[in-house]
């Protein structure tokens, strides 16, 4: 079996096109062990990328590995991949421990450890109690929990989720979202999908952001904030006296613009600033404070407006990733 | 920058071989088949024809119940009868096919389960042997298995003189159910896999078997031919059987050409199934 992080999951120049449509373009990635996101609107790509890393589909151009293993050999590769998908299909009758069982028993487990990693797999989503009832009483969320434990309970080291979050409620999203940073912050590699893009900045290590099969961004969204110069960053200051931070800071010539907002929903009014270089923002700020050049400033907090996944995508997409 | 301990193992234990994906499926499609009252109540009325032939050969090899009864002239055991037996029951294994074949592969593919198979580690091939697997098994209990029991019956009641002049029927017996396992298996997972709803599907494959045999009759009548048993189903292979159980050839020889339409539609069937079943179905 091949080790976690040998050689990670690679495209290599990989193009998919469906007849005369096109799937994905010339991706290039490595995708390092964590949580990854693909965040794109509808058609942009994002199943095919997994249906490729999950060998479902094959590249027309290029090639795919994942931990070295090339998709040809589904048997090495599906010991190391689980693929969640958004299909509702599970075999009829079949309570959530035997869909389990069976998945198992298609990995090649042997029943005794089959059934120690089923009873595992409903622990882990939380369906130990109803494990034993038919799929067809469950719950959208159940459901959607039941998919997600089939593509963990044989323990692989790529998971490859379609949307799994879709249909849990705020609960069970924590539990989820709970779960899955412990598995990426343990070295597994979790390929997600999300259309909720605050989501995708909660969990996600990494993002790759695709536009018309063509990969528009990937890394760390902060990163990719501070790459797109041409849109400069939005900082929100709250403080006690706005106006007078305002006049301070608009001097100085990395910063192009100041605007004083409403007081927030604790009474705390602030300034949103449109700087070039937030660290000669945040330098200012402290220079100020230091030199007591705005009497009676009180800063409540200071955070970046536009380096989350919304806004950067929105950059990037634009109204087209409306979808999304 | 994140930090990974590293300390996620995926599995290393010992697996099954890989051969065995497909018995697994098998198992499962099985279990699902008789899980249908409806299914096993009907799989078990199959079973009355063999038996009615069963009493048949005991009756015909008692000379002195017969004889009890006042009957002179009891049918004869002889190819004849086995010949028969295979004809009727390859229809009601017919008729159980197009209950039971259509839930093997429709519900797969209309809710998106292929690509949920597929992507564990298994091939489309082993998908496939698995779901005909469960053909195969049903067909051969419903075909084989009672025609080569009723041989061996009479091999025993119908004494040495009678095995020895017609051993040869049991490989007929063997061939010409393996024939109808094999065709109708391919068909049904055909028409199981290109029509999604089950229902649909066993009215369909129902709908091959009558309408190609009112179709052959049909044309047999307007053209004056008999080549239209060549659209019917079980015409086509009742010409091949009449070759393996060595009965007198119908009027015109048309074992040959049924043979030929035989394989083809085998081939078709296969390359229809092949064409349908992959992980992920592209609409362009």
């Amino acid at each position: 079996m091949t080790a976690a992080g040998e050689t990670g999951i690679v495209f290599r120049n990989v193009s998919k096109f469906y007849g005369e449509v096109l799937g994905v373009n010339r991706v290039n990635l490595t995708i390092p062990p964590g949580i990854t996101s693909l965040v794109g609107p509808n058609g942009s790509g994002k199943t095919t990328l997994m249906n490729l890393l999950a060998g479902l589909v094959r590249p027309s151009r290029g090639e795919v590995t994942v931990l070295g293993i090339p998709p040809e050999e589904p048997e090495r590769l599906f010991q190391v991949v689980g693929y969640c998908t958004q299909f509702d299909s599970y075999p009829p009758g079949a309570s959530g421990r035997e869909f389990l069982l069976a998945t198992l028993a298609l990995h090649g487990c042997e029943p005794a450890a089959a059934a120690r990693k089923a009873q595992a797999a409903l622990e882990r989503v939380k369906l130990a109690e109803a494990g034993d009832r038919k799929i067809a009483a469950y719950s959208k969320g159940m459901r959607q929990r039941i998919r997600l434990a089939q593509a963990l309970c044989h323990d692989p080291q790529v998971m490859i989720l379609d949307e799994p979050l879709n249909g849990l409620d705020p609960l069970a999203r924590a539990e989820t979202v709970a779960l899955f940073k412990q598995l990426g912050s343990a070295g597994a590699y979790l390929v997600i999908s999300s259309h909720v893009l605050h989501e995708v900045d909660a969990i996600s290590d990494q993002v790759i952001m695709l536009s018309n099969g063509y990969v528009v961004a990937e890394g760390q969204i902060h990163g990719v904030r501070a790459e797109m110069r041409e849109h400069p960053l939005q900082v929100r200051v709250r403080c006690s006296h706005p106006h007078a931070l305002a006049a301070a800071v608009i001097g100085h010539p990395q910063m192009l613009d100041a605007r004083v907002l409403e007081p927030d929903a604790w009474g705390s009014p602030g300034l949103q600033v449109t700087t070039r270089d937030a660290d000669a923002l945040y330098a200012e700020i402290n220079r100020l404070m230091a030199a007591n050049r705005v009497p009676g400033l009180d800063i409540v907090s200071i955070a970046p407006a536009d380096d989350d996944a919304g806004s950067v995508y929105q950059y990037l997409v634009g109204e087209a990733g409306g979808g999304a | 920058m994140a930090v990974y301990k590293q300390t996620y193992r995926g599995y290393e234990g010992p697996t099954t071989p890989e051969w065995s994906r497909a018995l697994i499926l098998y198992r499962y499609a099985l279990r699902a088949v008789f899980r249908s009252k409806l299914l096993l109540g009907f799989y078990l009325i199959c079973f009355v024809f063999p038996l009615v032939d069963l009493i048949a050969i005991y009756v015909a090899n008692h000379a002195s119940f017969l004889a009890g009864l006042g009957i002179r002239n009891f049918f004869a055991i002889n190819r004849s009868f086995f010949y028969s037996f295979v004809h009727y029951q390859c229809v009601f294994a017919f008729l159980y096919t197009a209950f039971a074949a259509p839930g093997l592969v429709a519900p797969d593919l209309a809710h998106g389960g292929l690509a949920l198979y597929l992507a564990r580690p298994l091939r489309r091939f082993e998908y496939l042997l698995g779901k005909i697997l469960v053909l195969v098994a049903l067909l051969s209990g419903l075909t084989r298995v009672p025609g080569l029991f009723l041989f061996a019956v009479q091999c025993v009641m119908g004494g040495a003189a009678w095995r020895s002049a017609n051993a040869w029927l049991g490989w007929s017996i063997f061939a010409a159910s393996w024939i109808w396992i094999i065709g109708l298996s391919l068909l049904a997972l055909a028409v199981s896999a290109w029509i999604k709803w089950r229902v649909v599907a066993g009215a369909a494959l129902l709908g091959i078997y009558f309408f190609g045999a009112g179709l052959g009759g049909a044309m047999d009548l307007v053209l004056n031919t008999q080549n239209g048993g060549l659209l019917d189903f079980m015409q086509l292979h009742l010409l091949v059987w009449s070759d393996l159980f060595r009965l007198a050839p119908p009027p015109l020889a048309l074992e040959r050409e049924a043979w030929a339409v035989l394989i083809v539609l085998a081939l078709g069937s296969l390359a229809l199934v092949l064409r349908r079943v992959r992980p992920l179905e592209v609409v362009r």
